[in-house]
């Protein structure tokens, strides 16, 4: 019993220790109305990098939006450790004691599909700024996504390959995790119904450091064109390293993970003439190069999705706040779903009845060391 | 309120899973690195099931037979080995079935997972809100911990202990022990497959990720930290793991290091907690010295073959 009332002693003084706020949180200007907007985001774990990133970009909005509006925004964090279930955890303590209505978050796919139904059942918003995988369409009235579903970049691939190099077969490669198959499966159906053919198609444990067994399949088979769509940059450098070994002659097209920092240093020469979807995002132009600059001010980084998607996220979420004179999440939808052509630092958003994302994909390349758009 | 109502159901679904590690680990002394496998093949069972239709009871059913299965099955080649041996073969179990899940995209669908499994259905009562779903998961969770009390406190138990302490000892005395370890391996792999169903049936979603190496450790951490071979220590256990992240949430602290500081904090909470309570909470009770093993002798010997 003694011990039992230790531990409980322990646990309690942990509690008002926090509770009470060793406060060094972020002082609401005096006389504005406070919202209080709920994050979930993977700060922690195997995702760290892009939580840091989303992290960086709300920060930067959220700067903003406190000086132009005339309430406050208090964001509130929760660490989804790159887990659904923690997600579910973070979830559900952000609306039970924080009574937030409305979410920015989370950034991986599966941690989205495990807190949709929750934040559906409450009546809370949802707004996810890059995860990609096709559930996420029909997961609820109140579940919005900034990013354009993985699928429409394997069909932007499938037509590239089709039309534009006019090649009728392709092998495929791909890793087995959530996102890489859905830009996967987007190709895969796409470029069939064209009328192409999949010479060729395996996928791999995402961080295996060897795709040589693959590789050697595929180099007998000698297809015209390889879709390869990984899920990280490192195994991204690692097999195209492999396939310029093995001396393997043949159009590459892949997902967004090839323009990660790093890849054009470490790849050099080997990874010319690779053409990938992007999200139509352009830190070259207008209100991507705004936010590229004040990225690069604040935290000496440049522009990447996660950053960008996740400050236009909140900048997006305070035009709602501001029309309803609050958080009220039935208007927030409302309101959101009315967004139509919002220009933001990523891209041109509108969102459809799914409240997806209406976004176009671009087409990219790396010519000597570059990630460029891809011209004729 | 919902965040504890949800804490609440956590816990419970880790007491049942928690104990039936105890009973592979705790009492009997077999380290089964693998059993998150028992978990997850439950999980994916009645999900699979249940999304095809089938009544939740039968499904429940299913899940914990299926695991029971595997148990029976890794038993058969690996309870020859000990220690450290057990150990690997039961981890490679583990990784052999998160592969299957991973990679039988027919049936798992593999890393993209199963959404919108159901809440249980009794007699036309859906269990869709967190409080109606904590009471069944909390009678589950007593009828489920009920049943394997009575078994360790029968002879059955006693056998169980007595492997672990000597299981040399236990032979000449002319008990089957790899009978034993296969009944108690079947048993725990059965508990955990529906504490697997219920994990499933409240989440609603399961993919491959949630059965990895880093959710046995957890589960040891309970059996362990609570006292192994505890039957209360156990659930206190659960009870700690599931609670003992928690608080950190409301620490105020600048949003830049706010998540890598509650991990440091946590581990550094987890580290305390060992060295204070080194026998576990509880603390076992049958002390592993000569003396008591000579008791644990003694008694077997009573017991009628």
């Amino acid at each position: 019993m003694k011990k039992l009332l230790t531990v409980a002693a322990i646990f309690l003084a942990i509690s008002l220790l926090c509770g009470c706020g060793c406060g060094w949180g972020q002082k609401p200007a005096t006389g504005k109305k406070l919202i209080k907007v709920g994050v979930l985001s993977s700060l922690t774990g195997k995702t760290m990098a892009y939580g840091q990133s989303a992290q960086e970009g709300l920060e930067i909005a959220l700067a903003e939006v406190n000086k132009d509006y005339d309430f406050n925004i208090k964001l509130i964090y929760e660490d989804t450790q790159s887990q659904p279930k923690e997600a579910v955890s973070a979830a559900n303590k952000l609306i039970s004691i924080d009574n937030v209505s409305l979410i920015v978050g989370p950034i991986l796919s599966d941690e989205t599909l495990a807190v949709a139904p929750i934040a559906e059942s409450k009546k809370r918003v949802l707004l996810t700024p890059v995860a990609s995988a096709e559930d996420i369409t029909k997961a609820g009235d109140f579940i919005f996504r900034l990013r354009e579903g993985g699928s429409i970049h394997g069909k932007g691939a499938a037509d590239f390959i089709y039309k534009k190099l006019n090649i009728k077969s392709s092998a495929i490669l791909f890793a087995n995790a959530t996102n890489s198959i859905t830009y996967k499966d987007g190709f895969e159906n796409h470029f069939r119904s064209l009328g192409g053919e999949i010479i060729y198609s395996e996928g791999y444990l995402p961080g295996s450091a060897d795709f040589k067994t693959s590789l050697s399949k595929i180099k007998v088979l000698n297809p015209d064109a390889l879709y390869f769509s990984p899920n990280n940059s490192a195994d991204f450098i690692q097999a195209i390293q492999q396939i310029r070994e093995l001396n393997i002659n043949t159009a590459i097209v892949t997902n967004p993970f090839a323009e990660t920092p790093g890849v054009t240093e470490t790849l050099g020469q080997q990874a010319n003439d690779i053409v990938y979807t992007y999200p139509y995002f352009n830190p070259e132009e207008d209100t991507g190069l705004t936010f590229d600059k004040k990225l690069q001010a604040m935290y000496n980084k440049k522009s990447d999705i996660f950053a960008a998607y996740s400050y236009d996220a909140l900048k997006i979420l305070a035009i709602a706040i501001d029309k309803c004179g609050g958080d009220n999440s039935e208007c927030v939808k409302t309101e959101l779903y009315k967004i139509k052509d919002y220009q933001g630092a990523g891209g041109n958003t509108s969102f459809d009845e799914n409240g997806d994302a209406v976004k176009s994909v671009m087409l990219k390349t790396v010519r000597n060391g570059q990630f460029v758009k891809y011209e004729e | 309120m919902d965040y504890l109502i949800h804490l609440a159901i956590l816990i419970c679904i880790y007491a049942i899973l928690a104990q039936s590690l105890n009973l592979v680990f705790g009492f009997t002394g077999l380290f089964d690195l693998g059993h998150i496998a028992f978990y997850g093949i439950g999980a994916y069972t009645s999900s699979l099931l249940t999304l095809t239709g089938v009544n939740f009871w039968l499904a429940f059913l299913a899940g914990g037979i299926l695991a029971a299965v595997f148990g029976f099955l890794l038993g058969i080649p690996t309870l020859k080995l000990k220690g450290h041996f057990l150990a690997i073969a039961t981890f490679g179990f583990g990784e052999i079935i998160r592969a299957v899940m991973l990679n039988w995209t027919k049936l798992t669908r593999g890393p993209l997972g199963l959404p919108g499994i159901p809440r249980p259905l009794l007699f036309g009562f859906k269990f869709s809100t967190s409080l109606s779903f904590l009471i069944l998961i909390f009678a589950i969770a007593v009828i489920l911990n009920f049943i394997i009390y009575q078994f360790m406190a029968k002879p059955f138990g006693r056998v169980l202990k007595a492997i672990r302490e000597d299981e040399i000892a236990a032979q000449t005395l002319g008990r089957n022990t790899v009978q034993y370890k296969l009944i108690a391996l079947t048993m725990g792999a059965f508990f955990a497959g529906l504490a697997g169903v219920f994990y499933a049936h409240y989440i609603n979603f399961i993919d491959p990720s949630t059965f990895v190496l880093h959710e046995v450790v957890l589960i040891f951490l309970m059996v362990i930290m609570g006292g192994s071979g505890n039957f209360w220590g156990t659930i206190m256990g659960a009870a700690l793991l599931v609670l003992l992240p928690e608080p950190l949430r409301f620490m105020q602290l600048p949003s830049s290091i706010v998540a890598p500081m509650r991990q440091i904090i946590y581990a550094l909470l987890l580290i305390i907690i060992v060295i204070r309570y080194p026998n576990g909470l509880i603390g076992p009770r049958l002390k592993s010295s000569r003396k008591t093993r000579l008791a644990t002798a003694e008694e077997l010997a009573l017991i009628e073959p």
